[in-house]
């Protein structure tokens, strides 16, 4: 994913985090954004709806998301 | 299920419950001021904060429950949260719900698992401020409609909206609610009915959590949860299954009350946060600010704390000698003047350091900063077994490792959480500067390499070993402990916000109150053992020394000769003390370290405090006068000899030996303590004190067996 563009959250992958991924507002359907990334494969910092929150690589690759289209963008559900 | 009561009962207690950013604590503390306690909850580390508020009729009490964003088992927060609001702690009459008003969506979900608890609720929307700023036009009755359930709104400074959430107080308007999800829809009724009959709970979702959290309560019996594995099975029940099932039912009806209740006319959100995130976060800039900081904090307890601790040292020994001069000389006055003063002393000079530890710790937090500190940190500790939170404590305890242990709170995996408290103290405290100033100065010539001092190099490396210490000692232990919980980093990022004063002084009186009540009862009783063993020998011994002392003093001509003759006698009722007699005890065992008996007294004395060292090698070697004197001391030191040889005692090989095992060795009463309490039991600082001392032995050893 590259920085700075908009997805969509399409699934999230089945896990013991799932529900934490919950919790912390991480939903199918909501638009997510790297915001920024610490250097050496360290922590990923996603905008996700109004929130922004951190994670590591490994528990990132549990979203799956697709691209917005560009229209899409300006108007976030919510 | 549940029936609106016409009367409003008396309410007592009131738990608070929140996500963490929400300003739960600092509503709390809006509250209850300086009226709150600090207990235990049975079976976990959990601190349980407890406060009163009087109004004129009555009086409640607050419990204060851990920030979480679910009840979902997670921690034990979640653990405390579940059990108090079943009922399974202390009776609580309502529940107060802090929802952040910009971030109803996630606060519902957790609100609304509270509503089905079936206790009566109350919501409070913290934050309307922020909410109006960004635009969010919550429509408070459509919210009521929907959830039948009280709400007031407050500002996220805590001060609007305070006199709504008293007299919410006042006035009981607290309310029970309607199920806002059913879990009988989707668990078996009859497995539900069957553990709410067997485990005395009054309605089916507290069954349902209470199947859920079975496993990690470490309050039941191993019959107990035989019994919840038993039927479980037997209704086919699959609690992670069930817990999602729960959360997306309930994030559907979420979604569609916030549609009706809250319009956002702009999404333009927050863009000061990310402006500034551009540069705390960057690659590079991130980390040098990040390490700036660090110094700043570094540098508040290392050299601020020096001013407050010298008035409580001196203020101390004001006391000692007047009490001393007052009152009339005995045992009760030497015990009072040389083992309680004293003791009390030793635990009150830590003050200024926690207080300024914790100062600093709750100003980042309250900004938000603390969670960017984990964000760049977590990559660095992962190969060590540590977590992006173990950043701070590690780096705090290098000024001191009490106040480092304390703050270990924040790690919520209960594996890395440990590794971090048990090497702590291998980071090079600011006790240990004393110990390694003085020997440095005897051992090190004072000769530059490279233009660098070699005094200045040998320091240098005394810090390094400790860090690598603590790194490899992370690595290895995370290697011997068994995982039970996978670690992961799932953190919010708050926006950026002014601290609010009033929570961080709080913060400093609630840190430094627990540490003189909790720690403080450990400490003073080990330093009383101390001083009785130092202080008192056979008595046979004893008596013959005083006679003596008594004869020379009566022939002394001057003053400066009895100073003198009461300094030698220092030194020997020391070596004649049941202190003594230990460390001629240990001196065969220290003897391959290349220490003798005088340095093993010394050894015992500094287990109450790494610095007792100084004082200690300073009367056993009868210095006298002036013991922060450094120069003193060490040209004493430096005339030392052995006996038996003639060669001196502090050798290069005999001073980096001794400065290896000060490194690596647990003489920390008080950080004992404080690993007791963190931990709740006693096995930690026990096996801590084996380990540590055995690898200084070792350590030790191997460096003046290679040097010598």
């Amino acid at each position: 994913m590259p920085l700075s563009s908009a997805y969509l959250i399409k699934e999230i992958k089945d896990s013991p985090l799932q529900v934490n991924l919950l919790e912390m507002g991480v939903w199918t359907g909501k638009s997510i954004r790297l915001l920024h990334s610490a250097p050496f494969g360290g922590s990923l910092a996603f905008e996700i709806g109004e929130n922004v929150v951190c994670m590591r690589p490994l528990e990132a690759a549990l979203i799956m998301v697709e691209p917005v289209a560009e229209s899409q963008e300006s108007s976030f559900p919510k | 299920m549940s029936t609106p009561s016409a009367i409003a009962p008396k309410l007592n207690t009131i738990a608070v419950i929140g996500n963490p950013n929400v300003g739960k604590s600092s509503i709390f503390n809006q509250l209850t001021g300086l009226n709150q306690k600090i207990g235990n909850y049975p079976g976990v580390t959990v601190d349980k904060t407890i406060g009163s508020v009087k109004d004129e009729a009555n009086r409640y009490t607050l419990i204060d429950l851990p920030g979480t964003y679910s009840i979902f088992p997670k921690s034990e927060d979640e653990l405390v949260a579940f059990r108090v609001l079943s009922g399974r702690e202390d009776e609580i009459d309502a529940v107060m719900v802090i929802l952040d008003a910009c971030n109803l969506e996630r606060s519902l979900l957790m609100a609304t698992q509270v509503m089905d608890f079936g206790l009566p609720v109350a919501f409070v929307l913290n934050m309307k401020d922020l909410a109006e700023k960004n635009q969010l036009n919550i429509k408070t009755h459509e919210l009521y409609k929907a959830l039948g359930i009280p709400l007031v709104m407050t500002d996220a400074r805590g001060e609007e909206g305070m006199d709504a959430v008293r007299s919410l107080l006042r006035e009981n308007r607290f309310q029970q609610a309607n199920l806002f999800i059913d879990v009988r829809e989707f668990v078996s009724p009859e497995l539900l009915q069957a553990t709410m009959e067997n485990f005395h709970l009054s309605v089916p979702y507290q069954a349902f959590q209470f199947l859920v959290f079975a496993e990690e309560d470490p309050n039941l019996s191993i019959g107990e949860k035989e019994w919840v594995r038993e039927w479980s099975s037997k209704f086919s029940f699959d609690r992670s299954a069930a817990q999602l099932e729960e959360a997306k039912r309930r994030n559907l009806q979420i979604k569609n009350i916030l549609e009706k209740a809250v319009s956002k006319s702009n999404s333009k959100s927050n863009s000061f946060s990310r402006n500034l995130d551009k540069v705390l976060l960057h690659p590079v800039f991130g980390y040098l600010i990040f390490l700036g900081i660090m110094l700043l904090v570094f540098q508040a307890i290392f050299a601020w704390a020096e001013v407050p601790m010298d008035w409580i040292d001196q203020g101390f020994a004001v006391m000692t000698s007047w009490i001393s001069q007052t009152l009339p000389s005995g045992v009760f006055t030497d015990f009072l003047a040389e083992g309680l003063i004293p003791g009390i002393g030793g635990i009150v000079i830590f003050i200024p350091q926690i207080a300024l530890l914790f100062g600093f710790l709750a100003f980042l937090e309250d900004t938000g900063y603390l969670s960017r500190v984990i964000f760049l940190m977590d990559r660095f500790m992962r190969p060590f077994g540590l977590h992006g939170k173990s950043v701070v404590p590690l780096i705090s305890g290098m000024a001191c490792a009490i106040p480092a242990v304390m703050a270990t709170r924040t790690i919520s995996n209960s594996k890395e959480r440990l590794i971090t408290i048990l090497v702590t103290p291998w980071m090079s405290c600011s006790a240990r500067l004393p110990i390694y100033i003085i020997i440095i100065g005897l051992v090190i010539p004072t000769e530059t390499y490279l233009g660098i001092n070699a005094q200045a190099l040998a320091l240098l490396g005394m810090y390094l070993l400790g860090t690598v210490a603590t790194l490899l000692g992370a690595f290895l232990l995370n290697l011997v402990f068994e995982q039970k919980e996978k670690s992961y980093l799932l953190t919010e990022m708050p926006i950026y916000r002014f601290p609010r004063w009033k929570a961080v002084l709080l913060t400093i009186f609630g840190k430094s109150k627990v540490f003189v009540l909790e720690a403080g009862k450990v400490i003073l009783s080990i330093s009383i053992v101390l001083w009785v063993l130092a202080s008192y020998g056979p008595p046979s011994a004893m008596q013959t020394l005083e006679d003596e002392e008594a004869q020379l003093l009566a022939k002394a001509a001057s003053e400066e000769e009895s100073a003198e003759i009461e300094e030698l006698f220092a030194s020997k009722k020391l070596e004649a003390s049941f202190i003594g007699i230990m460390g001629k005890a240990i001196e065969p065992a220290i003897r391959p370290l290349g220490y003798d008996w005088k340095i093993g007294i010394a050894l015992i004395t500094s287990f109450a405090a790494r610095e007792v060292f100084v004082a200690t090698i300073a009367t056993i070697y009868s210095i006298g006068g002036d013991v922060d004197n450094e120069l003193t001391i060490r040209e004493k030191l430096a005339q030392q000899t052995r006996p038996e040889s003639g060669e001196k005692v502090f050798n290069l090989a005999t001073g980096i030996s001794l400065m290896v095992f000060y490194a690596f060795a647990m003489q920390c009463m008080s950080t004992l303590a404080v690993v007791k309490r963190e931990t709740k039991t006693w096995k930690w600082p026990i096996l801590q004190t084996i380990v540590m001392t055995a690898v200084a032995y070792l350590a030790a050893l191997i460096t003046y067996q290679t040097l010598a």
